[in-house]
């Protein structure tokens, strides 16, 4: 790494230029922004100071300073680091947090959509929504001091009908390494009111371009939120084994994929729930006897129509859905409403080891999953939670921090991510600490030379991310 | 049959004939066709707009595989060629089967038509660039009809050039943006990209984002890449299917409907793309405006009663379908009826009373995932007719959209053109598609629909209202008014163009991307 020749106080006084004293620091000791800076990270690679400007103009103005100063940059929405940037890993680096960019500039009601600035918390969103008495429903992560933008970032899901973060996001306003300030969709056209109502304007789309990946830094979006369905219907179902859950996955598949089940179907390992109670301060999910998989859904709509599904539903399931009971259940129906379960605020909760694999939505391929995952992983205790989604399922493993001490967790995390994507499975997100690993070893050569293309044209200064040289046909050379 | 126009000379001809050497040697001497080839002639707008001028192509080309693809890419950055891909080359209204200029190799993809997978439990395809809707179709109804497919009022179009262009079909998987899952793109430089996982996992096609950056949307309305595969998500065969008609006989009751349809397009009670359209748009399915009216100039008032009268709708008439089983078919259509309550004169029909209404016929086929060709008899409105089309995004507000209406309105009949426009109806947006129909090999009236859309355009643009797609000769301005904060985007997708695309031979000003322009490097 080659030091840049300001000192610690030159680099904060020339940041201090455009955001004031008050707003640039260095990094809070302790501060791990959601594992951003995790113990994966020694210190010497941390950024030298942490920069919160007020707004995108600030930030326009930060971006050609942090590279013309040679450093990296790196970002987050705020202290939780959720969907958090690392800046180019070889440069010192300058952290923008956008936490004080929190501004909710609109809610339209009757347009069911928000549009809100980078730093926007869910809970900051939940509360202005509540305060109005808005017929609307969010849907949040389970940390509620996670920013919006940052979930999009990650490639988070939930469970309402919303529940693709991806898919409700439209219109991205974004300030690139150049500090120019760019706008997606209907949002680049001057005077539009349909920035967060369509999400194509002409020309190619960028907005992929802003999740898990640095090419530029996010500073506002628009949002499609769910009017408050008329019927809320939530339920659980205990599953007593492995094969019980391929059974039920199997005979949920085609409630899923005609729409039948609006929202996404979560289906928890005992582990899992009981992680998310104690993380709650409830230590009841320890109690001995409860099955290994709990599954939860909702049906939301038309109260008729509820109660057509929730009759399909009863066929698949041999029994008419109901509701839960317990602490495990109180938390996960708030989960289903798109509610957050807690605060957060300095990201401690992320877990530092965990990704999340894709399969098709079939029960042998889940017991496939779980078979490797925990061939490679018993050791580590491995929490393992289950998303239905349309098309397909996902299986969520993290591994406890308590576990993780001892034993190489993260050489046998990404062994046993080879095994599967060997055997045909796709990985849809990791934490930080593999991410990037995963993404050297994994991203094949056409993709990644497209990628390293886009770094060029757009990250001219190579503050943002490592990437290799754009020469010209070389991935086709290589193969 | 005509003599085939002589095509237009980008380089000197001695390298032009050693280019084409090369690509017969490449593709064999049956899929380069050159000066003097009647195939030559197939490359053009078949509804050309004279003011747009010359668009001849130079040559084209028509490769089987990606290997070959791969080996015209080399020869175009040899000679420096402007290659423009085509699918099935049915772009009709936005240009048709020609380039943005004159001399280029045209990139014809039809001959790769296999559909390379049908996965039936995850229902999606997997296609080639030459496959059409009707191939597809024919596919799905085949292995028993269980998935549908969402096509366009144009079914020998194909999904992976409407996609493309950002196109929209009719069920609930019309918005073909939302509903493409992986792509195989061959960049300029030769490379292949597999979107997606692009690890060749068995979820490439069923999950939407890669573990990296979401790349597939950089391909839309682009000339970043030449795109050899898609994948399609297909609507399963619902349980049941009941299409509709509103119709609202007062022109001024549209803000009144669209208020009331409102709440239910929000909350997924009207699913798939209710099209909205103006009487004339309507009754084009099944008349032509000679039998309404003789002459010049729009359609007057009695004539509009006529027609009211005859096919028994109103000025404004709504085609939508319900899905799912009876019980829910029967919630959807009350709740229809209750918010149609609140507008005056508005009826709700089924297709038991509309057996003479062509329109319906075709909408209910393509809202019902059957592909049919009958919208093409809308252009016969006046004669061997051809369209152009101004499409418009509004907020879903009924004021606005009326005051949208009216000025659509104004400035067609100023233009000479009746009042063909539909609104398409989204949760929280309407697609506002203004159709000129023209006679066809009438200057004069390719002229005028000339002058009407960039009137449209000047109109929309300045309330804010930002146009989705564009015909080749629109291309340039339709883009630029997406300029907000300085033309940002447009620097933006211009600084990927100069990396992407060095040499700048793929498709230049496709939607307005010219090589060079980051750069600063002109042709
Ligand atoms: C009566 C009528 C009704 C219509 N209804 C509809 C409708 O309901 N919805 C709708 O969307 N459109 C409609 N259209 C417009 C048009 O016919 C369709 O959009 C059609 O699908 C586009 O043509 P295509 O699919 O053959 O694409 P192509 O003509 O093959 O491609 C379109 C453009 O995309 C680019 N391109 C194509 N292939 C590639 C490639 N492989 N790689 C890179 N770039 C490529 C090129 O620039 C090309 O010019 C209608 C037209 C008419 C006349």
């Amino acid at each position: 790494m080659t030091t840049p020749p300001l000192d610690t106080a030159q680099l904060h006084a020339r940041l201090a230029t455009v955001v004031g004293a008050d707003h640039v620091s260095a990094v809070p000791s302790g501060a791990c922004y959601g594992g951003l800076l995790g113990a994966h990270l020694s210190a010497d690679l941390h950024p030298r100071a942490v920069v919160r400007p007020a707004s995108a103009e600030q930030l326009q103005r930060l971006a050609p300073m942090i590279a013309e100063l040679g450093h990296g940059l790196w970002s987050s929405g705020n202290a939780t680091g959720n969907g958090a940037q690392r800046g180019h890993p070889r440069k010192a680096g300058v952290l923008v947090d956008l936490g004080r960019m929190n501004r909710i500039i609109d809610v339209d009601r009757r347009g069911a959509f928000a549009v809100i600035e980078a730093g926007v918390t869910y809970a900051e969103l939940a509360a202005h929504v509540r305060e109005r008495d808005l017929p609307l429903w969010l849907d949040a992560d389970t940390n509620g001091a996670h920013t919006v933008a940052g979930s999009i970032a990650s490639r988070y899901t939930g469970l309402t009908p919303y529940g693709d973060h991806q898919a409700a996001v439209c219109g991205i306003e974004a300030v690139l390494a150049n500090g120019a300030l760019l706008r997606t969709g209907m949002g680049a056209l001057p005077g539009s009111d349909c920035g967060a109502r369509y999400k194509y304007g002409f020309g190619p789309a960028l907005d992929g371009l802003f999740s898990r990946a640095h090419f530029g830094v996010v500073t506002r979006l628009g949002l499609w939120l769910m009017p408050a369905p008329r019927k809320f219907m939530p339920f659980a179902l205990a599953l007593p084994d492995l094969a019980s859950m391929a059974r039920t996955i199997d005979r949920l598949q085609p409630l899923m994929l005609d729409g039948g089940l609006g929202g996404h179907v979560l289906i928890a390992a005992h582990s899992s729930d009981a992680a998310l109670l104690a993380r709650l301060g409830n230590d009841a999910g320890r109690s001995s006897g409860a099955p290994p998989w709990t599954l939860y859904g909702a049906l939301y709509g038309v109260p008729e129509m509820v109660e057509h599904h929730g009759q399909r539903l009863a066929l698949a399931l041999d029994s008419a859905p109901a509701a839960g009971q317990g602490a495990a259940w109180d938390a996960r129906l708030r989960q289903l409403r798109g509610e957050a379960l807690y605060n957060d605020a300095d990201g401690h909760d992320a877990c530092a080891l965990s990704f999340t694999l894709l399969a098709p939505a079939s029960g042998a391929d889940v017991q496939a999953l779980h078979h490797a995952v925990l061939t490679r992983l018993a050791e580590f205790a491995p929490r393992l939670s289950v998303q239905l989604a349309r098309r397909y399922l996902t299986l969520t493993v993290e591994l406890p921090d308590e576990s993780v001490a001892d034993g190489d967790a993260a050489g046998a995390a990404l062994a046993a991510i080879k095994d599967l994507l060997g055997a045909g499975y796709g990985l849809h997100s990791s934490s930080p600490a593999l991410a990037a690993e995963l993404t050297a070893r994994h991203t094949p050569a056409g993709l990644r030379h497209l990628y390293d293309g886009l770094h060029t044209a757009l990250d001219p200064y190579a503050m943002l991310a490592t990437r290799g040289k754009f020469t010209p046909d070389k991935a086709r050379r290589k193969r | 049959m005509k003599a085939s126009a002589s095509p237009a000379q980008p380089i000197d001809a001695a390298n032009g004939k050693r280019a084409l050497d090369a690509l017969r040697t490449a593709l064999g001497k049956d899929w380069v066709f050159a000066a003097g080839d009647q195939a030559l002639d197939a490359y053009r707008d078949d509804y050309a707009l004279a003011p747009h001028g010359d668009t001849r192509p130079w040559a084209a080309v028509a490769p089987g595989n990606l290997k070959q693809i791969q080996k015209v890419l080399e020869i175009a950055r040899r000679y420096k060629l402007a290659l423009w891909p085509l699918s099935t080359g049915r772009n009709l209204g936005y240009g048709g089967a020609a380039a943005r200029q004159a001399g280029a190799l045209m990139l014809d993809l039809k001959r790769m038509k296999r559909i390379i997978e049908v996965n039936e439990r995850a229902a999606y395809a997997v296609v080639e660039p030459g496959v059409s809707y009707l191939d597809l179709a024919a596919r799905l109804r085949k292995l028993g009809g269980r998935l549908w497919v969402d096509s366009t009022g144009s079914p020998w179009g194909g999904p992976l050039g409407n996609f493309l262009e950002r196109g929209v079909g009719y069920t609930p998987y019309g918005q073909h943006s939302d509903t493409q899952c992986g792509l195989q793109v061959v960049l300029a430089d030769g490379t292949v990209v597999d979107t997606a996982s692009g690890i060749k996992a068995r979820t490439d096609n069923l999950y939407r984002y890669s573990h990296g950056a979401w790349v597939d949307g950089l391909f839309n309305q682009s000339n970043f890449g030449i795109v050899t595969r898609i994948g399609v998500q297909l609507m399963p065969a619902p349980a049941g299917y009941r299409p509709y008609l509103v119709t609202v006989d007062a022109e001024e009751n549209l803000q009144a409907l669209l208020d009331a349809l409102r709440p239910l397009s929000l909350e997924g009670l009207l699913p798939g793309r209710p099209t909205l359209m103006t009487l004339p748009r309507a009754a084009a399915y099944g008349a032509t405006r000679a039998q309404y009216q003789t002459g010049a100039g729009p359609l007057r008032a009695q004539a509009h009663s006529r027609l009211m009268a005859e096919q028994a709708r109103g000025y404004w008439n709504l085609y939508g379908a319900f899905y799912g089983a009876e019980a829910l078919l029967d919630v959807h259509v009350r709740e229809l009826q209750n918010a149609l309550r609140a507008v005056p004169g508005a009826r709700l029909h089924f297709a038991d009373t509309r057996a003479d209404d062509a329109a319906f016929k075709c909408r209910a086929a393509l809202m019902g995932g059957a592909p049919s060709m009958d919208e093409y008899k809308t252009l016969d409105w006046v004669g061997a007719g051809a369209h152009l089309d101004f499409t418009a995004v509004l907020p879903f507000d009924g004021d606005v959209a009326q005051s949208a209406s009216e000025a659509a309105r104004e400035l067609c009949h100023a233009h000479g053109f009746d009042d063909c426009a539909e609104f398409q109806l989204e949760p929280r947006a309407l697609r506002l598609e203004i159709r000129l129909i023209f006679e066809r090999e009438v200057v004069a009236q390719q002229r005028a629909a000339h002058a009407a859309v960039s009137a449209l355009a000047a109109r929309f643009v300045s309330l804010g209202h930002g146009s989705p797609r564009a015909h080749l000769a629109f291309m340039d301005d339709t883009a630029a008014s997406y300029r907000w904060s300085d033309d940002a985007l447009a620097h933006a997708s211009a600084a990927i163009k100069d990396v992407l695309d060095a040499q700048g031979v793929l498709a230049p000003g496709k939607s307005a991307l010219w090589p060079g322009r980051h750069s600063g490097r002109r042709k």
